[in-house]
């Protein structure tokens, strides 16, 4: 079982990923809090659980700015199909490069996560908290696209 | 481990595109396990030696 989609929603997902990653980072340091926006994506939506800081939690519907959770779930999506959505010629080796970059992800995105836990404090840890849940899905990306292009480019040595 | 997949693959006269069409993988995979940066699975490399009409201690060595 391969687990992986068709080729032909790589390109696309690829572009939309980074498109999506890039905007995301860009609203978070610049975009958030404007008036304008949170104006122009706030919607009424259902909640499962809406927490509230001085109520009980309740479910129901709720008019919340939308914005952040239309990115998140675009930079997730468009990651995963990225991510594991097969080469033009699929094979064991590319199979090993995404084993690697996953791998390798994972760990650069458990040290920086230790680094946050142990060096950063205050509300500014939550900013950081939510940043590293899309951190591994961009490594991964990142690291994979960037082992394919090496490998895409090994000096021709037929013969 | 080491190969001797390109010395094969000369005596068979057959191209890296040519191999890596008929064992369904890329020219890229059959350059990569020749320089040996990267080392076939059992099947892969079970596949090679069918090919070359050979056995698997022909083709492939450990280093020592």
């Amino acid at each position: 079982m391969s687990l992986l989609l068709p080729h032909r929603f790589k390109k696309v997902s690829r572009i939309l990923f980074y498109l999506f990653f890039g905007f995301g980072i860009y609203y978070m340091l610049f975009l958030e809090g404007d008036p304008k926006v949170e104006e122009l994506f706030t919607f009424k939506v259902p909640a499962l659980i809406n927490d509230e800081i001085f109520g009980p939690a309740e479910s129901g519907w709720i008019e919340t700015i939308y914005l952040d959770e239309l990115l998140s779930v675009f930079i997730i999506v468009f990651g995963l199909m990225s991510g594991f959505s097969k080469e033009k010629h699929e094979d064991e080796l590319i199979d090993k490069l995404r084993n690697d970059a996953l791998r390798i992800s994972l760990f650069i995105s458990y040290g920086i996560l230790l680094l946050t836990v142990l060096s950063i404090f205050g509300m500014i840890f939550l900013t950081f908290l939510f940043a590293q849940l899309f951190l591994i899905l961009f490594l991964f990306n990142l690291i994979f696209d960037l082992k394919l292009l090496k490998h895409y480019k090994t000096a021709s040595n037929d013969e | 481990m080491t190969n001797k997949i390109r010395v094969y693959r000369s005596m068979n006269k057959i191209s890296q595109q040519d191999l890596a069409e008929k064992l369904a993988v890329s020219r890229q995979t059959i350059n990569a396990i020749e320089n040996d940066k990267y080392s076939p699975s059992l099947e892969l490399a079970l596949k090679m030696t069918k090919l070359f009409d050979c056995k698997v201690e022909d083709l492939f060595s450990l280093e020592d």
